[in-house]
């Protein structure tokens, strides 16, 4: 049996792994970069409102000493400290209209830098500027950190998105190796037959006991349609009813390579509609069916004679009235009995008179016609079932009464002895006599009586009293 | 006041009486000199009323003189506007630094005034302890005895008036740096704003100096300190020991303009004006 393809599929690793890079990536980048933008952004803005506000300020100190506002740079730098930004890497400029620098508060920051500037008024005029000068440096040194953790997220991430799908894949497919295993170990370790079939009845996968059943080796199975085993219109037919209904049981027969034919049960299963997989498993019933056959035997025919017993001359009986009665024909029930049985056993052993029974049996066999019925109800006495006269036959009922008693009371040869008997036959007729079993039974019983009782070696029709 | 200052200050002005007599005399023909020109003076907001009151009394004496009184510059902006040359004379609270003498600035003390800490003339309070200051403002006393929530009036961190009041007390330096923290304290930027924030806003409190307010005739009183009050005579004794000088700036070039107008204020009758707005000579 091969295995199945393994579940682990590289190309899934594959895929796994570059979703996880790919959010990694989006981590490592989108963080510093998400950082450094709004932390910009919020610089710029605060940069830009704090300007403005200082540059009000310093307008409204303008206004009030238009001429000479430029002189009160001591008040300017209170005005300015008044309103605290971000003091160190900061850089705070006062200009006047011809941009020399009335005021500078601060050192220059380290670069990069940020610089924003914003007019200082009077009386609607531009009188100065008010420049800010800020150093994005903490901002770097943040979009480091943010970069760093980014990396480290990054790097989080990545192994949380590729190793947890693809441990549970793992997982997963052990399990499913587990279990593809264990049905493996059960298909190989059954003493059934198993095949995987496709639509078409050829054998995929095959195990050993069903190399074992037909004794051929798994490759040539696996060379073979189911088909090719047994009857192939069978085999056939039974495919496209798995196919159709998805599941299906036969009892078929093959023939192994060796040419011996084997009895098998077939049990198949088709998963779902539109599937191209069947599994099979395979019985050999050989023995069970003899076993079944002999039960049948020994439950329908005598053992002595090999013709059908009481069971089956009653079931036998039970059908032809009813095809006569469907037909309007008429049958014909005869009771034989042996005249003198008795004599033989005693004086030639029971083992002679069961080979006389035997070859009696044989005689009345070949006395009636091949749709007719020879049964032997047990002891000396067998029973015709004559079937299928219509009124232009009736006589041959007693041709054929006349024949059974002439061949029975032609001497019989039992190995080294000789024995005579002869019969006594009673004779009923439905639905003349009787429309039932138990009517016809008796009525005969009673003709036959009759003949005995008129001297043996006859038959009497029976006769209502 | 006691017999023997008012008995000093008597001295003072008979004095005072003979040298204006003796200067008026010379300022007549000064003052004709300079008749056509204009005085452009500017500085500290303590003395900018005193200044105007003595322009406008040299004024009348010199017909076709010309003062104008620049809105304030500070100390410091109207000693840099003088030796620029954009005004003529600074009015300076404090003296000039080396740098600044060696770029050309000169100066006279011309007087000096009580520093005070003052409220609204309404307000229902004459006296103050330093350690109620000191209390003030590191917000431990958040109320005035009528109920009036207190509302300090800071100056800037940097300015003169900040560091006298810090020079107090060391619970004063302390809690002139407590409210200097405190959000939503307001800070005046000059002596005109601070005055202006204590007359405007009810309960306010906070430093300024006698001449301003009297010269500008404020609606507000000067807070005896610890039981004395602040006046020119015990400023004088130290009894009353803060107090703001004041000086005259000027420029490497000295016009005759302000020769005579410094001289006036030098005169008895300069001297008058300035006594009389709380402003004594040393």
């Amino acid at each position: 049996m091969s295995s199945s393809p393994s579940l682990h599929d590289e190309r899934l690793v594959l895929g796994v792994s570059r979703m996880a890079g790919a959010v990694a990536c989006l981590i490592i980048l989108v963080l510093p970069l998400g950082y450094f933008f709004l932390a910009y952004k919020t610089q710029a803005q605060l940069l830009e409102q704090l300007t403005a506000i200082k540059a009000e300020e310093i307008s409204s100190l303008a206004s009030e000493n238009p001429e000479l506002w430029t002189y009160q740079t001591r008040r300017i730098e209170d005005l300015l400290l008044r309103h605290k930004g971000k003091e160190e890497g900061q850089k705070q400029t006062v200009l006047d209209a011809n941009q020399h620098v009335l005021l500078s508060l601060g050192e220059p920051p380290p670069p990069p830098v940020l610089r924003r500037s914003y007019p200082i008024y009077e009386s609607g005029r531009g009188v100065g500027r008010m420049e800010l000068t800020q150093s994005l440096r903490e901002d770097l040194e943040g979009t480091l950190v943010a970069g760093i953790l980014g990396l480290l997220l990054g790097g989080a991430v990545y192994i949380t998105l590729r190793i947890l799908p693809l441990r549970a894949l793992r997982h997963a497919t052990q399990a499913l190796l587990g279990q593809q295993q264990r049905f493996v170990t059960a298909i190989e370790s059954a003493m059934d037959g198993y095949a995987l079939l496709d639509t078409q009845g050829k054998l995929l996968e095959v195990n050993e006991s069903l190399s074992v059943l037909t004794g051929y080796s798994r490759q040539e199975l696996q060379s073979l349609r189911i088909a090719d085993l047994g009857a192939a219109s069978t085999a056939n037919e039974f495919i496209a009813r798995v196919t159709s209904t998805h599941h299906g049981r036969l009892e078929t027969r093959w023939q192994r390579k060796d040419g011996s034919i084997i009895d098998v049960e077939v049990t198949a299963t088709c998963q779902a509609q539109g599937s191209t997989e069947i599994f099979c498993f395979f019985r050999d019933i050989t023995q069970k069916r003899a076993s079944e056959e002999l039960i049948w035997k020994q439950a329908n025919f005598d053992m002595l004679t090999q013709l059908p017993n009481r069971n089956m001359l009653n079931d036998r009986l039970a059908q032809e009235i009813k095809k006569s009665h469907r037909a309007n024909l008429q049958l014909a029930l005869l009771f034989i009995d042996l005249d003198h049985f008795k004599e033989v056993n005693d004086t030639l052993g029971h083992a002679m008179g069961d080979l006389l029974l035997v070859e009696a049996g044989q005689r009345i066999s070949a006395c009636v016609r091949e749709t007719d019925t020879v049964a032997r109800l047990g002891g000396d006495e067998f029973t015709v079932i004559l079937a299928g006269i219509n009124e232009s036959e009736i006589g041959t009922v007693e041709r054929i009464a006349r024949q059974i008693l002439e061949q029975l009371s032609t001497p019989f040869s039992l190995q080294n002895e000789q024995a005579q008997v002869s019969a006594s036959i009673g004779i009923t007729l439905y639905p003349g006599d009787a429309s039932t079993i138990q009517g016809l039974f008796k009525n005969a019983d009673q003709a036959m009586y009759s003949a005995k009782n008129q001297g043996r070696n006859r038959y009497c029709y029976f006769t209502p009293a | 006041m006691n017999p023997k200052r008012r008995c000093r200050f008597a001295l003072l002005d008979n004095r005072a009486a003979v040298l204006v007599a003796m200067v008026s005399v010379l300022l007549s023909g000064l003052i004709g000199s300079v008749a056509a020109d204009e005085l452009k003076i500017g500085g500290t907001g303590a003395a900018l009323g005193t200044m105007r009151l003595l322009a406008n009394e040299y004024s009348a004496k010199s017909p076709g003189f010309r003062i104008r009184i620049v809105p304030s510059l500070g100390s410091g902006g109207s000693i840099k506007a003088v030796l620029a040359g954009a005004i003529d004379l600074a009015v300076s609270s404090r003296p000039i630094n080396e740098q600044e003498r060696k770029l050309g600035a000169s100066l006279r003390e011309f007087g000096r005034t009580p520093f005070v800490v003052a409220v609204a003339a309404k307000m229902p309070i004459d006296t103050i302890t330093i350690k109620e200051l000191a209390d003030i403002y590191a917000g431990i006393k958040v109320k005035w005895p009528d109920g009036t929530p207190i509302r300090i009036i800071l100056r800037p961190s940097s300015d003169i008036d900040s560091e006298m009041i810090r020079s107090f007390s060391p619970a004063l330096r302390q809690g002139v740096s407590a409210a200097e923290a405190r959000p939503g304290i307001r800070v005046a930027l000059n002596d005109q704003m601070a005055a202006d924030d204590l007359e405007r806003i009810p309960g306010a409190v906070g430093p300024s100096s006698l001449s301003l307010l009297l010269s500008e005739k404020r609606q507000l009183k000067a807070l005896s300190l610890d039981g004395v009050r602040p006046t020119p005579e015990n400023a004088a004794s130290q009894a009353y020991p803060y107090s703001k000088r004041l000086f005259f700036v000027t420029g490497a070039r000295l016009s005759k303009a302000v020769e005579s107008f410094t001289a006036f204020a030098n005169s008895p009758a300069g001297r008058k004006i300035l006594v009389a707005n709380g402003i004594w000579l040393p």
